[in-house]
């Protein structure tokens, strides 16, 4: 028999169609918060901006979340299709714990379609089609414990999208001391962004471009509901850092990057760090470069010009960009190597040399 | 070389010697509408039959000598069903029995009927006991999976089936179903189920997702044939089973034009929408545009009036 003839490698009988889910796919289904029921079945999305609306049997844009019946459902609670431990600096958050790990996890789906995705082969997938494990939230935070994980990270595809999971997870980690931060796209509503926050000890998110056309364009979405969650994990003080990744001709341009860097300095203020990244041809941009190592510096002598205090460049190791500089004194008081620590001089979270603060979540 | 991608190779420099889908504007398209009004009523044997009768009547009447151009040298076929809703709105498994016969019957060595779910395809009846010697398969089955690469056109970014990419030849099996998002769900969006990620292009009524997947020459290549099971259909609701706006069309619907057979199938139920009192879909922002899309594509006509409609009752 032909090994593909599905039935016949499922080894069950076609009458009993109950046999091949017997806790596959139904053990990772939950209600879905922030839904409204619309007439006929259907449901409107209120997670995120895109705001789907949902006729029964259909998912969202995310791929993750299914109208059932009218009721409206994740299907990822505790179905992680990544779990690592990774050095804090690699989300980077460069002034969160340094030296620490997170134990970091991911579900298949996202909220966006980056052309240039270095995660597509699980943010651009359903669930089922990628190999899973089970995780609930009580086993990621003892996952973390045993890897002397201080925190908790939700990262590699779109944690907006497997929501209640992350929710329960960061819940969970409060109550045994482990930190939950969101490496995320900031695009999700700001109700829900609010719920999520109290329990969030830091969060990244990728600024993807400062111009509309940029998120319409290359990764469908838009750009002002992340401005607007930008401002408020800033006004929730939430430790917030950015990044930016720097793709040649499409993001680079001087009066970009002067416009996007005015506005952290406005809206958000100088304290934010900000990380400048290299990009590398993936997924649906193939056809361009890598980004000139002098294109990041001018980005950052673009920022600092600015006034932003703590500018850094990613995906360059060995770059001198990548030290925690003293505003006030210029004293090196964190050396790094891509993810690793070389030197840590910070003494109470201050400069030891002038004594200045150094905003951060330290200890 | 594994053998799946030998396979998928050996298939691609099949198709790659075939004519893709491409209907002058300036040329009529036929589209076979055929009714048996006892349809209902048969099961088993006699409902393969009957179907097997009306298919090869619908044939005849797009043109045997057109059909069989069409199907050129195809020696596997796939036939891409679309199983979402159950049985009660999905292509009957009769009705894909009688086209493997028919296909078969005209040359063809490999017959697979298929859709991206193997629960799916249970729930809408289908089962390894296919009398006419086709395969039941599903892209989610053990060993299929999808491409490696990514194909692309126009917007649309993609893996597709391996079940697709390993038969030379296509034939989108859909039904006569409105569909919240792109007005209808009948030849061409079934072809969403070919890739990995439909959900990614319902934004904007699914134009033009619709005529780009359509589009996408690994799929182009390989559709030579639409058909859609008209026997239940239904004209609100879509595209889940809603029984309420169903009614009992009892035929079915074959053209080699996929747009051509969607233009039909719109206007069928815009009919049925009227009298149910229901409001067109174009006051409810739910036309579908991607049939122009597609007809701007060259992947067949969208105006009726360059359509012959050709109806006939078993």
């Amino acid at each position: 028999m032909n090994r593909r003839k599905f039935l016949g490698a499922l080894s069950v009988s076609p009458l009993c169609p109950f046999l091949i889910t017997p806790s596959g796919e139904d053990q990772y289904r939950r209600s879905a918060l922030f839904w409204d029921s619309l007439p006929e079945k259907k449901v409107q999305c209120t997670l995120c901006p895109r705001a789907c609306r949902i006729a029964d049997m259909e998912r969202g844009y995310c791929g993750v979340r299914e109208n059932i019946d009218g009721e409206y459902y994740t299907l990822v609670y505790g179905r992680a299709v990544a779990a690592h431990v990774d050095p804090i600096e690699k989300k980077p958050l460069f002034h969160f714990l340094p030296g620490s790990t997170a134990f970091s996890i991911a579900t298949a789906g996202c909220n966006m379609e980056c052309k240039f995705c270095q995660n597509w082969d699980i943010s651009q997938f359903r669930p089922e089609q990628i190999k899973s494990v089970d995780l609930p939230p009580r086993d990621v935070v003892q996952q973390a414990i045993r890897t002397g994980s201080a925190s908790i990270a939700y990262t590699y595809s779109e944690p907006v999208i497997f929501y209640e999971y992350m929710q329960d997870s960061a819940e969970e980690g409060q109550k045994l001391g482990i930190r939950s931060v969101m490496i995320s796209n900031g695009y999700i509503e700001p109700e829900p962004m609010r719920e999520l926050l109290p329990l969030l000890d830091g969060v990244k998110v990728d600024l993807k471009a400062f111009t509309d056309s940029f998120y319409r364009d290359l990764c469908a979405g838009t750009l002002e509901p992340v401005l607007d969650i930008l401002k408020l994990v800033k006004e929730r003080n939430t430790w917030l850092e950015i990044v930016v990744l720097i793709i040649p001709t499409h993001n680079d341009g001087a009066d970009e990057i002067k416009a996007m860097s005015d506005w952290i300095y406005d809206e958000l203020g100088p304290d934010v760090p900000v990380h400048f990244t290299q990009f590398h041809a993936t997924y649906r941009m193939r056809n361009l470069p890598r980004t000139p190592v002098k294109t990041l510096e001018r980005c950052y002598r673009i920022a600092r010009d600015a006034g932003l205090h703590y500018v850094y460049l990613g995906n360059v190791p060995g770059h001198g960009y990548e030290d925690t500089i003293c505003p006030h004194c210029d004293t090196p008081v964190i050396k790094r190597f891509g993810y690793t620590i070389l030197e840590y001089r910070l003494e109470n979270g201050s400069c030891p040399e002038c004594g200045t603060a150094i905003p951060g979540v330290w200890t | 070389m594994k053998r799946r991608s030998f396979l998928a190779a050996g298939a691609g420099a099949i198709s790659s010697l075939l004519t893709p889908i491409s209907i002058s504007s300036e040329r009529r398209s036929v589209v076979a509408v055929i009714s048996h009004s006892g349809i209902s009523t048969l099961t088993g044997k006699q409902r393969i039959d009957a179907f097997h009768a009306m298919v090869k009547r619908g044939i005849s009447l797009l043109g045997t000598d057109a059909f069989s151009s069409a199907l050129h040298t195809r020696r596997s076929v796939s036939l891409k069903a679309n199983c979402l809703a159950g049985r009660p709105l999905s292509p009957d498994p009769e009705l894909a029995e009688a086209l493997g016969r028919v296909l078969t019957e005209a040359g063809v060595r490999d017959v697979s009927v298929w859709d991206r779910s193997q629960r799916e395809m249970i729930r809408a009846g289908y089962s390894a006991e296919m009398t006419s010697g086709i395969t039941c398969t599903a892209t989610d089955a053990r060993g299929v999976g999808y491409s490696r690469r990514i194909h692309e056109h126009g917007r649309v970014g993609s893996l597709l089936s391996n079940v697709l990419l390993e038969h030379d030849g296509l034939v989108s099996l859909g039904v006569l179903k409105d569909h919240d998002l792109s007005g209808i769900s009948c030849a061409m969006k079934n072809l969403f189920g070919v890739i990995h990620n439909p959900n990614k292009y319902h934004d904007d009524g699914c134009d033009p997702f619709v005529a780009h997947v359509t589009a996408m020459p690994a799929i182009r290549q390989r559709l030579f044939l639409s058909v859609v099971d008209a026997t239940v259909a239904q004209c609100h609701g879509g595209p889940a089973y809603s029984p309420a706006w169903t009614w009992n069309a009892e035929s079915i619907m074959l053209s080699l034009d996929p747009v051509a057979l969607d233009t039909v199938a719109l206007k069928l139920i815009e009919e049925q929408r009227a009298l149910k009192g229901l409001k067109q879909l174009a006051e409810e922002e739910r036309h579908p545009r991607w049939l122009e899309t597609a007809e701007s594509l060259g992947l067949g006509t969208a105006r009726l009036e360059r359509i012959d409609i050709r109806e006939d009752t078993i």
